[in-house]
């Protein structure tokens, strides 16, 4: 039997079976925490804005078009509320020990860092701007395409390829330093 | 632990209605009128480059500026700015609207740009011409 996809469960919800949004919250909520945490790394906070999430994408669901990825929108609106957080607060440390997602990730592969130098990293990751950690996030943690980034930061695909470059450029300089 | 609270908590508000999706029409209307704003914009934008065109040739400010620092005085003081200064703000609004509209956050703001100016060209010369200016 093959599993409903999240754009399939979305329909239904659309349609009035508002009892499967549960359905949602079991696929997205670690997920959203992971991204979250990556972004702020503040573990206290980050529940409440999984949370907020949650509840934005469940009161917005009709802005959703079912013809595209669902895991772009939400994540969109998880950045969107992240975002709002980090400008109403000052932003905050990253946790060393980011969570399992960053065990094999395609980042740490990329910079051809060993295992022992990632506390290094997040360091490094930690002190570069928020518009540079959040593309890094997305595309080393998040896996996602430069078109689905550019559908969450709502910015155009050439732009989500230089802010890359930038970043990793940035992180490499603080890296080395 | 807080998981489960999250979803238990979440699907209680929305059985009980705490929590409720909001209407798609609601969401029809901001994109129509994020449009339609856009559109009107651009339109008046037009007419202010239209006006601006008609007033400079009317009064032509030009003719001032052979004689000197005080014909350029008055071509200053004489050039219609409000016409002016109207369309760059409609340019730019129109530019900030349509970039909120749809998929155009793909396009780059150059672009936008461009097809915004490009609009209001057309539009402008299309009512001088059709309005014998």
């Amino acid at each position: 039997m093959t599993a409903l996809t999240d754009e399939k469960i979305v329909v239904r919800i659309q349609s009035g079976e508002t009892e499967i949004f549960g359905k949602i919250i079991d696929r997205y909520q670690r997920r959203l925490a992971g991204f979250i945490k990556k972004i702020i790394g503040n573990h206290d906070e980050v529940d409440d804005l999984v949370e907020n999430s949650l509840v934005a994408a469940y009161v917005n669901i009709q802005d959703f078009d079912t013809k595209k990825k669902f895991s772009s929108w939400i994540l969109r609106i998880a950045h969107n509320i992240t975002v709002d957080f980090i400008k109403k607060k000052k932003p905050l440390i990253l946790p060393e020990d980011w969570d399992e997602a960053d065990k094999n990730n395609k980042l740490f592969e990329e910079m051809e860092i060993e295992r022992e130098e990632k506390i290094k990293i997040n360091g490094a990751l930690e002190k570069l701007e928020l518009k540079y950690r959040e593309v890094l996030v997305l595309k080393y943690f998040e896996d996602k395409s430069y078109e689905e980034i550019s559908d969450i930061l709502h910015t155009s695909t050439s732009n989500v390829g230089v802010i890359i470059k930038r970043a990793k450029s940035k992180l490499r300089e603080i890296y080395e330093k | 632990m807080k998981n489960k609270e999250i979803k238990k908590e979440l699907m209680q508000k929305i059985k009980t209605g705490k929590v409720v999706m909001k209407p798609k029409w609601e969401f029809k209307l901001k994109e129509w009128g994020t449009e339609g704003i856009g559109l009107v914009a651009v339109a008046v934008a037009a007419v202010a480059l239209t006006a601006l065109y008609y007033f400079i040739k009317i009064y032509d400010p030009r003719e001032w500026l052979p004689f000197g620092q005080i014909g350029w005085q008055i071509f200053l003081e004489d050039f219609p700015y409000y016409w002016l200064i109207l369309n760059l703000f409609l340019v730019c609004a129109g530019v900030w609207l349509w970039s909120r509209v749809g998929q155009n956050y793909k396009k780059t703001r150059g672009g936008l740009a461009l097809a915004v100016v490009g609009g209001v060209l057309l539009l402008s010369i299309g009512l001088i011409l059709f309005r014998g200016l």
